[in-house]
């Protein structure tokens, strides 16, 4: 099969390369290793090796206990947790959904990203769409956590008012989440009783304290606590509510008061609530209702099991991939570097995207994948262009053929970003990870790699 | 099912632009190009070559369109377009536990996968408060539950994305084809062998059961850039010359078969591995699985499209008087 591989080709051909020029060639270069230098000093190839090792510092491989770790971040497809879409609910004036303008879109996300700050959880990926109906949505990716949780955190507007009882079971809010100015973390304290009792503290603004003393003076509470309770709540669902203490309510006659204490109950559902009410209450109110569209959670097993699977699915298909490729060419000289150059294109995405700190989904790893076949295609293409130069090849036909074959190139690599380009911008969200790596895979391939792979591949045949 | 169909009929073509002897060190473009080369590759005159991918198109433009009136859309939609919530958990239950269990919430399938030993719970679409309730019952009786919800809002508001996304995509798509080759009728011919791609591969996912989620709406997506790629190759290099027609076309052939070999190559590996990890003790990869097959179907319908329709469509305007005129002879 060998010997049919480039018929036209002399028999000497297929020698080592390091005779052919030495009996050919030898006074215009040097042999064998002219065609290495020529390769290495090449400006596009100097370009793919640095790229190549910038990528490797920034993914910063290392191996400890059993399990390869790098600076790729991984979406919760990968690592367990949960996602929730919430859409903005703006019908204050009727009944109709009104059209959710763009400053209160960045408002709502800035405050939903201070609520996942507060819980902890940094860097939580947090994304805005609104659709063609004008609806707004907010898509947010919680990594390690589960749903029930996601949801308190985000799950609801978070309004904060303070009501004093007037008579029966009426009541009026005298201060709101706007006259809050500093809000601790959970407390406890331990009860007689010998349960653990879970509150937060918080201060009012000056005119917010001068607020809650003269509600509780006009409604009676400091003169009658125990017929005009204090309750506080969240969303309009009560987490405390208590008569003011015989201690508070007579410093409130006199003067007013600026810190405040919520106890929330006992045990864990205390504690659970009382972060609940510190980060609602720290972040503030979002400026308009939020409704959960569309949620899901990945178990954390599930997430490490996909991790590796797709791993070895990867590689699986970069090894089918390579034996198609030996079917076809039976050239080491040839496989090789199409292999390495294949192989390279997906570590400079990979480190690209850890760069840019881009959380790797399924959606990605169908992008990955593209752009594994795509690039592979377009590797046949330069190959099979250089190939054909016939007998003697000159440096100005092997150039023309490169540039038909970057033409070809170019040519589908724009249909490609062209057919992606809607995806990014209606972005369910859930489909930019493959539009991203797509696009970023598709202008890799066409900058850095491909030029490269042209190069060494015509010094290689056409030596 | 598209390259069996003739591979007797096998005639020289060559006959058309050059006695046979000297060609083969004669051309440009003699360079064995590997075992596609080889191929018997079936050599139907220009009407065969076009009519029988545009059948195709037409019976995979029936079968979508049947679907279409049964159901409602063109393909049965998964729940990211439909609404609703999956729930997958590991138990040991029986249907009517789960079914008492549930009893307060709009459970409508039970479907459970024996080699992996996992029970799906499909419920209609629900209000936000019974959501999270059964949120809550799912995390607390079976931990390491997954779980998937989408409101119809939304699910609505996804269809109409989707539908601008693909139109949108495919317009641009056919721009760019007009902007690079400026020829009216190649630009129709990648064009149409794009959109037939799409439709056979949405045929087949009809006829398969395959359902429309976020996945396998990006493979279809994927596929115009795979199947762009083979025309593009083959338009600009043959689009434009007057000689060795059949030969030009014969040597992009080999490049493109190997393309699209390499490609389906590592989509089958893809499917067999994300569909029966479990062999393995391992999870299977559904978005994987799908994806995969969508491409698979895809690339092979693009065989067809690419070197029957297009390479036909192309020989026959580039033999034409219209595309003598525009080329010269």
């Amino acid at each position: 099969m060998a010997n049919k591989k480039l018929p036209e080709k002399s028999p000497s051909e297929k020698v080592p390369p390091e005779n052919i020029p030495s009996e050919k060639k030898q006074p215009e270069k040097k042999p064998q290793q002219g065609m290495w230098t020529k390769i290495f000093t090449d400006y596009r190839v100097i370009i793919l090796l640095i790229a190549l090792l910038l990528s490797v510092i920034f993914l910063a491989p290392s191996y400890s206990n059993g399990q390869l770790n790098s600076n790729l971040k991984f979406g919760l497809d990968f690592q367990g947790g949960s996602y929730v879409t919430l859409q903005l609910m703006n019908n204050s004036s009727s009944g109709v959904n009104q059209p959710v303008s763009q400053s209160t879109l960045d408002l709502t996300k800035s405050i939903i990203t201070q609520k996942i700050n507060a819980y902890g959880l940094q860097n939580t990926p947090v994304n805005t769409v609104t659709d063609s109906n004008g609806n707004a949505y907010v898509l947010i990716k919680f990594a390690g956590i589960p749903y029930d949780e996601a949801m308190k955190i985000v799950g609801h507007q978070g309004v904060f008012d303070i009501r004093v009882q007037t008579t029966g079971n009426n009541s009026v809010v005298i201060v709101n989440g706007s006259d809050v100015q500093g809000v601790g973390d959970p407390f406890s304290q331990l009860q007689n009783d010998g349960s653990t009792a879970w509150g937060v503290t918080f201060m009012l603004t000056p005119s917010g304290a001068q607020k809650f003393q003269q509600g509780a003076i006009q409604y009676g509470a400091t003169t009658d606590p125990n017929h005009h309770y204090i309750t506080m709540e969240l969303d309009g669902v009560p987490f405390y509510s208590e008569p003011l203490s015989a201690q508070l309510a007579s410093s409130l006659a006199t003067s007013p008061e600026d810190k405040m204490e919520a106890m929330t109950g006992t045990g864990s559902a205390g504690q659970s609530q009382a972060q609940d009410v510190s980060i609602q209450m720290r972040a503030g109110a979002l400026p308009v209702s939020v409704v959960p569209v569309s949620s899901g959670q990945v178990p954390a097993e599930q997430g490490a099991e996909f991790r590796m699977l797709v791993v070895v699915a990867m590689i699986l298909a970069q090894c089918a991939i390579g034996a198609i490729m030996y079917f076809r060419y039976r050239e080491p000289r040839i496989i090789l570097p199409m292999f390495i150059t294949s192989v390279s294109e997906v570590i400079i995405l990979l480190g690209v995207a850890a760069v840019i700190n881009w959380q790797i989904d399924l959606p990605s790893v169908a992008g990955i994948i593209a752009v594994i076949g795509t690039g592979v295609d377009q590797l046949i293409i330069i190959t099979d262009e250089v190939m054909t130069t016939g007998k003697a090849p000159t440096t100005k036909k092997i150039l023309q053929k490169l540039s038909t074959a970057f033409k070809i190139i170019v040519s589908s690599a724009a249909t490609v970003v062209a057919a992606m380009i809607p995806l990014w911008y209606l972005g369910f969200g859930e489909l930019q990870g493959f539009a991203l790596t797509t696009i970023l895979g598709v202008f890799i391939g066409i900058l850095i790699t491909r030029p490269a792979y042209g190069r060494i591949i015509s010094d290689i045949l056409n030596k | 099912m598209k390259v069996d169909e003739s591979n007797k009929q096998k005639v020289p073509i060559q006959k058309a632009d050059e006695k046979k002897g000297p060609k083969e060190e004669k051309e440009p473009d003699s360079n064995d190009l590997g075992p596609f080369a080889k191929l018997k590759w079936p050599a139907l005159p220009a009407k065969q070559a076009i009519g029988i991918p545009l059948a195709i198109l037409v019976i995979a433009l029936l079968i979508t369109g049947y679907t279409m009136l049964t159901i409602g859309s063109p393909l049965h939609l998964g729940m990211d377009f439909k609404g609703g919530t999956l729930v997958t958990i590991k138990t040991s239950n029986t249907d009517s536990q789960l079914n008492t269990q549930f009893s307060n919430y709009p459970l409508t399938l039970i479907t459970r996968d024996p080699t992996l030993g996992t029970t799906q719970l499909q419920f209609s679409d629900m209000t936000n408060t019974q959501q999270n309730d059964l949120m809550s019952i799912i995390n607390s009786n079976y931990p390491g539950a997954s779980l998937q919800q989408t409101g119809s809002t939304f699910s609505a508001a996804n269809q109409v994305q989707a539908v601008i996304g693909i139109v949108v995509s495919f317009i641009l798509m056919a721009a760019v084809i007009f902007i690079i080759f400026r020829d009216f009728i190649p630009c129709i011919a990648v064009i149409t062998s794009a959109f037939s791609d799409i439709m056979c591969a949405v045929a087949l996912m009809n006829l398969f059961h395959i359902e429309l989620s976020f996945g396998t709406f990006a493979a279809l997506l994927m596929l115009i850039g795979y199947s762009v790629d083979t025309d593009i190759l083959l338009t600009t290099k043959v689009l434009g010359e007057k000689k060795y027609l059949d030969k030009k076309i014969a040597s992009c052939r080999a490049t493109g078969l190997t393309m699209t070999g390499a490609a389906l190559a590592a989509f089958i590996v893809l499917h067999l591995f994300s569909t029966y990890s479990f062999v393995f003790g391992l999870a299977t990869i559904p978005t994987l699985s799908d994806i995969s097959t969508v491409m698979i179907f895809g690339l092979l319908a693009d065989i067809m499209n690419t070197w029957f329709l297009n390479a036909g469509l192309l020989k026959w305007y580039m033999e034409s008087p219209m595309g003598r005129a525009k080329y010269g002879k």
